[in-house]
C-alpha cells in the first residue's frame, strides 16, 4: 500500500475524538480493540476502485480506540465523513491551524478582510510569483490576491475607507488555495511610515 | 412524447452532480421507474432535493475531492449498486477519462462514447471534423497555442480583436477577449488560470472575435444505430461575460434558408462523427447571416427545457434510453416544433452590484408553476446556497403561441417569485423582458439588452 489517506478528525469533547472516513470506499480496520494509537500510525485501509489506501492517524491526535466500525467485520462500505473510530484522548488536541492563525490576524493593528467567502489564491497562476509578500507596501487599488467564488475568479483589491492610502504587509494569513469565510483576515497590516 | 415502456437495463442510476440538474435527472428517473442515487459532497449533505432519496457522500466540499474526483464517484456508484451514471452538466460531464472509468467498472455512462468525447472535448480537432461535414467555421489558430508568443504570432496574421478560449473549455470559463496586444499577456495568464481551475487543462486556442453576433445552437439526438434527429435551434444571445442568461426557441433572427441548411448539416455532422446521445452544436451568427460552428457540447445543456417545451420530448429520457441501447422511438418527421419557449436562469448574484456572488440562506422561497410555465429548481425556503459551486438557483421556462406571449408569461411569473435572504438576477431579467431592444430582437452578445451594466 503505497497510497495513504489521513483520517479526518472531529472532536466530540475534551476527552473524545472521532476519526472519520476521508473518502467514500470500502473500509477495513487493522486496529486492535483498546489499542493506543498516535499520529502517523496506520490503523486501517480503504479501497477505492480496488486500490487500497492506508489510513493514517492525523497530526495532533492520539488516544485509545474505544469503538471501531470495522471491528466485527471487514470491508465495510462507508461514505466520506462517516465515523470509523472513536478515540478516548488523554490530553487535549491543539487548536486547528486556521483558528490559531486567525487569532494572530486579529491581533494585528490593521487588517484587510475577505469581502466574501471563497477560495484564496496568492498568485495569478501557479507558475507566477505571489501578488504581494510580507514587507511589501500596498496602495489603495492594488490587487493582493484572487478569490474564487462560485467558480469565478475575483480580484482582491486593497481598498476601503477604514484603510490608509498605503500600508506594510506583515503577514498573509491564508495559504494559497485555502478556503476563507467572509470577514476572515487576509492581510495583517501596519500603516506605512512607521508605528 | 414520453415513452411509457420501462427501461429494462437500468434499475438504479447514479447522479454524479448536484443542485438543479441533479434534481432534474431524478424527476425523469421517477417517471421511468428507475431509482436515482445521488453522489454528493459534504456541503450538499442534507440538501432539500435529497430528502427521501438515496445518497452517498463521496468527499469534502471542494469539488476537486468530490464532484471532480473520478475514482470516488465511480466507487460511490458501485457501492450503491448502480448500473448507470448520469453526469449532468459541468464537472465531469464531458470528461472522456471519467466515461472510460465508468465503463471499465461496469457502470454505463450516460453520454456519448469516450472516444467521441475526446474528439469533441479538444476544441480544435472538433472544428476540423465539423468543417469536413460541411459546417462553416470561425477563422482562428490552426490548433492549440504553444504559449503567449505563439498567440502573438497568430494575432499578427489574423488581426485583432481575438478571443482566447480554453481547449477543454465550456460554459464561458477560461475565455478572454484581446483588443490590444498590450493586454495579451495578462489575458493569456488569467484565461489559463481559470481553465486550469475549471477543466484541469490550461491549453488555449484563439479565434477571431466576431462582434455583434448572436449565439445560436442546435439540439441533436442520436442513437447507436445511426438514427439522428435535430430538435430545432435555440437562441442564447443574452449573455453577460459569456454566461448565458436567457435562452429561447425558435431563433427568429435566423433566416429560414440558413436555418434549414444548418439543421441538415448538423444532423450529417453528428452522424459523421459517430455521436450518440443528446448533443448541442453551438454557432455564432455573424453579420452576414451565416452560422459559424464554435463547438459541440457532448452533454445535456442547462437550457434543454426550452427544447422540451417546444417538442414535448424529455431529453433526459432520450439520453437514458439511448444509453440503454434502445433505438430512437421517433423520426425527424415526428418531431413537431410548436410555438415559442423561453428560459431565464436565476442566479444567486446581485445585478445591482456588478453581479457579485450572493451565497447564503434563502429565508423564503415561493415559485409557482402555472399554465405554460415550468420551474426547475433544487431550492426551497431555508436552503443555504453554498459558496463552493456555481450560482444557478432556478430556471423559469415559459411557453406561448408566439414570442411575445411567452415573454409576457415569463415576466408575470418572475414578478410573483418570492426569494428573500439572497440577491438574485430576477430584477435584471424583468428589465430585459420589458426592454424594447429585447422585444424587437435587436441586440447581440456584447451587451445585455435593457440592462446598463
Amino acid at each position: 500500500m503505497t497510497h495513504a489517506y489521513l483520517l479526518g478528525t472531529v472532536r466530540r469533547g475534551p476527552t473524545e475524538s472521532e476519526l472519520t472516513a476521508p473518502t467514500v470506499g470500502i473500509f477495513t480496520s487493522t486496529a486492535s480493540p483498546g489499542e493506543l494509537v498516535s499520529a502517523g500510525q496506520v490503523i486501517g485501509r480503504i479501497e477505492v476502485l480496488a486500490v487500497k489506501y492506508a489510513l493514517r492517524v492525523p497530526n495532533g491526535v492520539a488516544g485509545r480506540v474505544t469503538s471501531d466500525v470495522g471491528r466485527d467485520r471487514t470491508r465495510v462500505p462507508v461514505q466520506y465523513g462517516d465515523t470509523l473510530f472513536t478515540l478516548s484522548t488523554a490530553s487535549k488536541v491543539d487548536a486547528t491551524a486556521s483558528a490559531s492563525s486567525q487569532a494572530e490576524g486579529a491581533e494585528a493593528k490593521l487588517s484587510f478582510l475577505a469581502p466574501m467567502s471563497g477560495r484564496f489564491y496568492s498568485r495569478p497562476s501557479p507558475a507566477e510569483a505571489a501578488f504581494i509578500r510580507p514587507g511589501d507596501t500596498v496602495q489603495q487599488g492594488q490587487t493582493v490576491g484572487l478569490l474564487e467564488v462560485m467558480k469565478t475568479f475575483n480580484r482582491l483589491v486593497y481598498q476601503g475607507e477604514s484603510l490608509p492610502e498605503s500600508a506594510v504587509v506583515q503577514r498573509i494569513l491564508p495559504n494559497d488555495g485555502d478556503d476563507v469565510v467572509r470577514g476572515d483576515v487576509i492581510l495583517a497590516l501596519e500603516p506605512a511610515g512607521g508605528k | 412524447m414520453l415513452r411509457c415502456a420501462p427501461v429494462e437495463r437500468f434499475r438504479r442510476l447514479f447522479i454524479a452532480n448536484r443542485g438543479e440538474v441533479a434534481a432534474r435527472i431524478a424527476r425523469t428517473c421517477d417517471d421511468l421507474g428507475i431509482t436515482p442515487v445521488f453522489g454528493v459532497s459534504e456541503a450538499d449533505r442534507g440538501a432539500p432535493y435529497l430528502r427521501g432519496r438515496e445518497s452517498v457522500v463521496v468527499g469534502p466540499s471542494r469539488s476537486n475531492e468530490s464532484y471532480l474526483a473520478r475514482e470516488r464517484i465511480v466507487q460511490g456508484a458501485i457501492q450503491t449498486r448502480c448500473s448507470a451514471l448520469h453526469p449532468g452538466w459541468g464537472f465531469l460531464a464531458e470528461d472522456p477519462l471519467f466515461a472510460s472509468l465508468c465503463e471499465a467498472h461496469g457502470v454505463t455512462f450516460i453520454g456519448p462514447s469516450a472516444s467521441v468525447m475526446q474528439t469533441l472535448g479538444r476544441k480544435t480537432p472538433a472544428k476540423g471534423a465539423m468543417a469536413k461535414a460541411g459546417l462553416k467555421l470561425i477563422p482562428g489558430s490552426p490548433g492549440v497555442l504553444r504559449n503567449v508568443d505563439h498567440a502573438a504570432e497568430v494575432i499578427e496574421s489574423l488581426g485583432l480583436p481575438v478571443l482566447l478560449k480554453a481547449e477543454s473549455g465550456g460554459g464561458g470559463r477560461g475565455m478572454r477577449v484581446v483588443r490590444d496586444s498590450a493586454e495579451l499577456k495578462e489575458a493569456y495568464a488569467s484565461a489559463q488560470a481559470e481553465a486550469r481551475a475549471a477543466f484541469a487543462d490550461d491549453r488555449l486556442y484563439l479565434e477571431k472575435l466576431i462582434e455583434g453576433g448572436r449565439h445560436i445552437e442546435i439540439q441533436v439526438l442520436a442513437d447507436e444505430y445511426g438514427h439522428v434527429v435535430h430538435l430545432g435551434e435555440r437562441d442564447c444571445s443574452v449573455q453577460r461575460k459569456h454566461q448565458k442568461l436567457i435562452e429561447e426557441s425558435p431563433a427568429l433572427v435566423l433566416d429560414d434558408a440558413e436555418r434549414a441548411r444548418t439543421l441538415d448539416a448538423a444532423v450529417r455532422a453528428t452522424r459523421a462523427i459517430g455521436y450518440t446521445g443528446a448533443g448541442t452544436m453551438e454557432f455564432l451568427l455573424d453579420e452576414g447571416g451565416t452560422l459559424r460552428f464554435m463547438e459541440m457540447n457532448a452533454r445535456l445543456q442547462v437550457e434543454h427545457p426550452v427544447t422540451e417545451m417546444r417538442t414535448g420530448i424529455d431529453l433526459v429520457e432520450a439520453q437514458i434510453r439511448i444509453a440503454a441501447g434502445e433505438p430512437l422511438w421517433f423520426s425527424q418527421d415526428d418531431v413537431e416544433l410548436r410555438g415559442h419557449a423561453i428560459e431565464c436562469r436565476i442566479n444567486a448574484e446581485d445585478p445591482s452590484n456588478a453581479f457579485a456572488p450572493s451565497p447564503g440562506v434563502i429565508e423564503r422561497w415561493e415559485a409557482i408553476e402555472t399554465d405554460g410555465i415550468r420551474i426547475d429548481t433544487h431550492v426551497e425556503g431555508g436552503y443555504e446556497v453554498p459558496p463552493h459551486y456555481d450560482s444557478l438557483v432556478c430556471k423559469v421556462i415559459a411557453w406561448g403561441p408566439d414570442r411575445n406571449a411567452a415573454c409576457d408569461r415569463l415576466a408575470k411569473t418572475l414578478r410573483e417569485i418570492r426569494c428573500d435572504g439572497i440577491s438574485t438576477t430576477i430584477p435584471m431579467h424583468l428589465s430585459v423582458l420589458a426592454s424594447k431592444a429585447f422585444r424587437d430582437n435587436r441586440y447581440d452578445t456584447r451587451a445585455v439588452p435593457g440592462w446598463g451594466d
